[in-house]
């Protein structure tokens, strides 16, 4: 019986490799412009854009293309893996990135002598980032499938994400919208019940996109 | 002539009808819609204080906002996917040269994404008119769309085919969605950024050069300077397209 398992060093061989240097790139970017601020204390400034702002649009315009752009696709599909098992591989190893980078420019701060409690505690600081990075990864996943177009993805993540960074006030202000925005736990880290609120609908809205994303993926023939 | 027009039609055909770009477009078009109407009061009432139509039609400048993130990102895989599909390879076996090819391919798409672009203007134009404002509104907002939106496009568009030559795809729409907020909309004065030089293409020139309409308080830029800043999103809109037809040539003379 053959088996459904892909040996590491094949699979890694398919992944795009700008999901692995880009984030950590755009890390040792922002380390660096902190570095420069640390002085007039805009610091905390140069943290809060990259977890709460920069990571999420890294997230969605990097998802809109682990499965679409892999030209070994057609044999991905031919081999005995469900959508599930595809959807995991390849948004698990992107998703291990983010993480690994929102963990590693943390460190950073930490040793530069940043202190990010303005964030929150431990837990209420990775969720500023966290989520409305899952959101838009889902938000990439999801619409690059539905128009079975890599670039699809990515511009519904970019204009997603230009739409709600402009009009973040006028949404914030508005007592539905202010639910959907995404950069509400790096606007108002101590938000209280109203981030709250706005944080479990991220966290659904990416859970229904990814498991949309799951049920388009089954249907093989739309993306030969 | 007629393999550079053959390549800005098939280009202008291909993008006009994908679907991402009818869906974003149709998206917006409604949200600028709503807008128009949810707000009927505050625009009615703007307009009657500043006895200016022009003023109001200049609300098409918000459009920039969000829509040549939109079309970079639409004109950034054009040419990296005719690689991709080998379909480089089968047009180098005719006679059309890389000249017509990179300005086939961006006047096809940059084309496509205009027509959208004036006719979002001329629905936001129509709205305004149906909330009660003189109907010259109609014509007044694709005038200020064409000197506001359009140079913006084509600006992006120049560099959104270059720059994917240079880079992956992905990270060159990172990078572009970063640019467009921070070159732009970013104050100057708080954090370093082009957005108060010439190089600004967010459209504060033609409006307060042309128009004398400002946002964010007058910046004083005069006809002049508004002409001056169309010169250099052109030029330099032309200098990327010779760069990325000097990239292929050179690529394609070592192949």
């Amino acid at each position: 019986m053959a088996s459904s398992k892909i040996p590491l060093r094949y699979a890694m061989k398919t992944y795009r490799k700008e999901q692995f240097w880009m984030p950590p790139a755009f890390l040792a970017f922002f380390c660096i412009l902190s570095a420069f601020f640390l002085e007039d204390g805009r610091a905390n400034s140069m943290a809060t854009a990259f977890l709460g702002y920069m990571l999420p649009l890294i997230s969605g315009i990097l998802a809109s293309s682990p499965i679409l752009s892999d030209p070994a696709l057609e044999l991905h599909f031919a081999a005995p893996i469900s959508a599930w098992q595809l959807l995991v591989a390849r948004y698990g190893v992107l998703l291990a990135v983010m993480l690994a980078t929102g963990f590693v420019f943390q460190g950073c701060m930490a040793l530069m002598g940043v202190d990010l409690a303005y964030l929150g505690n431990f837990w209420q600081r990775q969720l500023v980032w966290l989520v409305p990075s899952l959101t838009m990864l889902g938000l990439g996943c999801f619409t690059a499938l539905a128009l079975r177009q890599a670039t699809g993805g990515s511009v519904f993540s970019g204009g997603l994400w230009i739409f709600q960074l402009t009009l973040k006030g006028y949404l914030l202000s508005k007592t539905l919208a202010r639910n959907l925005v995404l950069f509400m736990g790096a606007t108002f880290p101590m938000g209280g019940t109203m981030l709250v609120k706005n944080q479990i609908s991220l966290t659904l809205i990416g859970v229904l996109l990814v498991f949309l994303s799951a049920f388009l993926l089954k249907r093989q023939e739309r993306y030969i | 002539m007629s393999f550079l027009s053959g390549v800005v039609r098939y280009e202008y055909k291909m993008s006009i009808q994908r679907i991402g770009l009818l869906v974003i477009f149709a998206l917006f078009m409604l949200f600028f819609v709503i807008t128009t109407f949810t707000q009927r009061e505050e625009l009615l009432a703007g307009a009657a204080a500043e006895e200016n139509l022009w003023s109001s039609a200049s609300f098409v400048m918000s459009i920039n906002l969000f829509i040549p993130v939109v079309c970079g990102i639409l004109a950034s895989d054009r040419i990296v996917r005719d690689e991709k599909l080998s379909m480089r390879e089968l047009l180098r076996t005719t006679r059309l040269t890389n000249q017509q090819y990179v300005v086939g391919k961006y006047l096809g798409v940059t084309l496509s994404e205009i027509t959208c672009i004036l006719l979002m203007a001329l629905l936001i134009g129509i709205s305004f008119f149906l909330i009660g404002l003189p109907a010259q509104i109609i014509p007044m907002c694709l005038l200020v769309s064409l000197a506001v939106n359009v140079p913006a496009v084509l600006f992006v568009n120049a560099f959104s085919v270059m720059f994917p030559s240079l880079m992956p795809v992905r990270i060159y729409q990172i990078l572009f969605t970063g640019y467009w907020y921070w070159g732009n909309y970013l104050n100057a004065e708080k954090f370093f950024s082009i957005s108060d030089t010439i190089l600004n293409v967010a459209g504060f020139y033609p409006l307060e050069g042309y128009w004398g309409i400002t946002y964010g308080g007058a910046r004083g830029y005069t006809p002049s300077d508004a002409l001056l800043n169309l010169l250099v999103i052109i030029l330099l809109a032309v200098v990327a397209l010779f760069v990325e037809e000097r990239i292929i040539s050179c690529r394609e003379a070592t192949v």
